[in-house]
């Protein structure tokens, strides 16, 4: 016994100090979620018994090989590094550092990611922190459970037609069409409808992140009846595996979804009777001037609401393909988070991020100010229905309050303005980071 | 990959596309050689002004083929935004019978493509949605069913009354009775319940019959006729999944005594009771679940010994679910 005792005590000793991780400042597990842009994170010593003075940590994967990777910043802008070397001090002040996660190297699971708290002076770690490196992916390539908890939370959300997704579906109508569609704030607004509702599926399950479909492409795995359904030859209704819980999807009172795809799923891509959706290369093509030289401008690049847009909506007959009743069907979200994605691409790969750059948006400024367009589609304006303004020109009810919150970022703030949805990464002001990214979209910092 | 090395290759791609032209604008050049004065870049306004010009002039000509006609179409896809005349000419075709039908059919799928951004030019929308209503009668079915849905999505009176009219037989029926229902549900009035329920009694096929099934979702009075069809021993799966997707919406607790009953109930359709048991797994009550000792028995029998992997899969579910 004595024995035993003596033992115990020693591995007591080894584990003495130790150290905590806490992301955004939140110690909840529910905040431990990064995407590709730098996350400020905090650590410190928790339990400092052993320690007689500052201690010597290095952070890293604890493993390199199986789920999320992440990297490690001492400051923004820096290197993203491997590990990260830093000291703590006895009186368990937090030190501050940022964590992302590692480009294409995201998490399929929750928690799957560990950040491990080693000690220099012993290598031993004294603390290690599960995490998730959560993006939108591409749904055709959604790992069976990232799938299942997908439809497990939409079906949720939705609850027979009586849960919270039926605000989303009264949002996206005739009565909010010109907040929404045919002006600058198309993209940005999307980009908020977005948000809002991945981070109401995220409350009901921290693991999900929306996934996007990439309509320029074939989506076998999508077009299942385990996934997003397949149609019924003779009606349009969609078909779904009995296990799929979308099986007892409502919107109006009324069961069911109704899509018939003019292309085939399997092996093209969205095709409309006028033809494909444009390419991903020909929509980045799209932002540019017939100045010479060209140049890329938002007001150019935003004429992709036609085509891919709306192509890819007119890919199907059903309630998808109009304005009215297109947010009837899940996969209206999943070819929006294309829609989104596409912007998100062309602004990193042209660096439009200023909220100052008609390069970047236009037009600038509040509606009723010199050049500016109708109210809700400029940078400075809100946005309905989360500004609950319901006086006109603006639609005479707001659906679902205003916007959801984030443990991982105070913006966009309850009530965003258009200009809050560009610099969505926070590359060039970090606070302005929503809390998204795309799998294929990285996060860069602006050259020097 | 190194995240500035994947720039260098996204760049290239984007280049490569620069480089390539458009296949419809291919296709217009080859068509139309003698229309086109531009040069080759992809995004310069003299080219685009020359799509647009010969996309006009394929649409006027009753000879262009097939292949040049949708090439036209993608052309004005890209153009309508810097010329919403457009419009004009894309109506005024539609509306035109004598065009042929293939032809008015891709223009109108344009035009719905267009309608996402139709609020920049809301004085055309009136003109849209009349002929779009001219056209409900068109000999060409497929052209005629896709107004019909456009009109009926967009909550049209004229078009709901023509298909009330046709499923009570007061005049020709302007779709099948499955799609009469299904477009009459974007906007569900308590006049269908009677027609849906007559339907369900007297169906003219099954299809019919589940889209009456579904409708009824709506009608709380339609309870008692969703339950009566899951407790009929004779009626097929189909209807009766319908049924059971209806009651949940309809009244939760009844379908999950339903469910309850159809999972224990060997003789039931696998299928049905999959459908049953998921709905108990993602919309049940968690405590009655729980307590269910003697549905978690049938359960676990039936996650080890059913011969239906829909079955075994949905056990499986509700098991993890339960937290067995």
């Amino acid at each position: 016994m004595v024995g035993r005792r003596s033992i115990r005590s020693q591995n007591e000793r080894r584990r003495v100090v130790r150290a905590e991780i806490t992301f955004n400042g939140n110690a909840t597990a529910a905040s431990r979620y990064v995407g590709w842009a730098p996350l400020p994170v905090q650590v410190r010593l928790s339990d400092p018994t052993d320690a007689t003075g500052p201690v010597s940590v290095r952070l890293r994967n604890q493993s390199t090989t199986q789920g999320g990777q992440v990297v490690f910043f001492s400051a923004i802008p820096d290197t993203a590094r491997d590990d990260l070397q830093l000291t703590l001090p006895l009186t368990g002040t937090p030190v501050q550092f940022f964590l992302a996660g590692r480009f294409q190297r995201p998490s399929i699971a929750d928690r799957d990611a560990n950040v491990q708290v080693v000690n220099t002076a012993n290598n031993q770690p004294i603390g290690t922190t599960p995490l998730m490196v959560r993006v939108r992916k591409d749904a055709n390539t959604l790992s069976i459970g990232e799938r299942t908890r997908l439809l497990a939370a939409f079906a949720t959300l939705n609850d027979r037609g009586m849960g919270r997704f039926a605000d989303f579906r009264n949002i996206h109508t005739s009565a909010g069409d010109p907040e929404a569609h045919e002006n600058a704030g198309f993209p940005p607004w999307h980009r908020a409808y977005l948000l809002d509702l991945e981070r109401e599926l995220q409350r009901i399950d921290s693991s999900v992140a929306l996934p996007y479909w990439r309509f320029d492409q074939a989506a076998p795995n999508l077009f299942t009846r385990d996934f997003m359904g397949v149609p019924d030859p003779s009606t349009g209704r969609v078909l779904f595996s009995a296990t799929n819980p979308l099986q007892f999807w409502a919107t109006d009172g009324v069961t069911g979804i109704v899509r018939r795809p003019r292309f085939n799923t399997q092996t093209q891509r969205a095709t409309s009777l006028q033809g494909p959706v444009i390419t991903e290369p020909e929509t980045f093509q799209l932002g540019l001037t017939a100045t010479s030289p060209p140049v890329h401008r938002y007001r150019r690049f935003r004429r992709y609401e036609v085509n891919p847009h709306g192509t890819a909506h007119v890919s199907f007959t059903g309630s998808i393909a109009q304005i009215p009743t297109a947010a009837k069907d899940p996969l209206f979200f999943l070819l929006h988070a294309n829609v989104d994605r596409l912007w998100a691409k062309w602004q990193w790969l042209k660096r439009r991020f200023d909220i100052n750059a008609t390069s970047s948006f236009e037009p600038l400024g509040a509606a009723g100010s010199p050049g500016t367009t109708r109210v809700g589609h400029n940078s400075k304006d809100t946005m309905w229905p989360w500004n609950q303004v319901t006086t006109p020109p603006r639609p005479s009810t707001a659906p679902g309050g205003t916007m959801a919150p984030s443990l991982l970022t105070a913006a966009p703030g309850l009530r965003p303005t258009v200009e809050s949805m560009i610099d969505y990464q926070g590359v060039l002001t970090p606070t302005s980071r929503l809390g998204f990214d795309y799998d294929d979209v990285p996060f860069q910092f602006p050259p020097n | 990959m190194d995240v500035s090395e994947y720039r260098r290759q996204v760049e290239a791609e984007v280049e490569a596309a620069a480089r390539s032209e458009p296949a419809f604008r291919e296709a217009l050049r080859n068509a139309y050689p003698s229309l086109r004065t531009g040069g080759e870049e992809f995004a310069a306004a003299a080219t685009e002004s020359d799509d647009l010009s010969t996309a006009l002039a394929v649409l006027a000509d009753s000879d262009a083929t097939g292949e040049t006609f949708t090439a036209a179409l993608q052309a004005m896809s890209l153009e309508v935004d810097d010329h919403p005349e457009l419009i004009d000419t894309l109506l005024e075709y539609l509306g035109d019978a004598a065009n042929p039908p293939d032809r008015r059919l891709a223009l109108l799928n344009l035009l719905q493509e267009i309608s996402f951004r139709m609020v920049g030019y809301p004085a055309k929308r009136p003109e849209y949605l009349a002929v779009l209503r001219s056209i409900i009668e068109d000999s060409d079915s497929q052209l005629r069913r896709v107004a019909i849905g456009i009109l009926a999505r967009e909550k049209d009176d004229y078009v709901q009354r023509r298909l009330v009219d046709g499923l009570e037989g007061r005049s020709k029926a302007l779709v099948p009775a499955a799609k009469a229902i299904q477009f009459l549900a974007y906007d569900v009035h308590s006049e269908y319940f009677p027609i849906a329920k007559r339907i369900v009694e007297d169906p003219p096929n099954r299809g019919a019959k589940v889209e009456a099934v579904r409708l009824l979702a709506a009608d709380p009075s339609a309870r008692d006729l969703l339950v009566r069809i899951l407790e009929d021993r004779s009626e097929k799966p189909e209807v009766k999944m319908a049924a059971a997707v209806a009651l949940q919406s309809l009244d939760p607790e009844e379908f999950e005594r339903q469910a309850r009953r159809i999972v224990l109930d060997d003789d039931e359709d696998d299928q049905l009771r999959a459908l049953s048991l998921s709905g108990l797994t993602y919309f049940g009550n968690p405590a009655a679940r729980n307590e269910d000792n003697e549905l978690a028995r049938r359960v676990e029998s039936l996650n080890s010994q059913s011969r239906s992997r829909s079955v075994k899969k949905a056990a499986a579910g509700y098991l993890a679910k339960r937290g067995v």
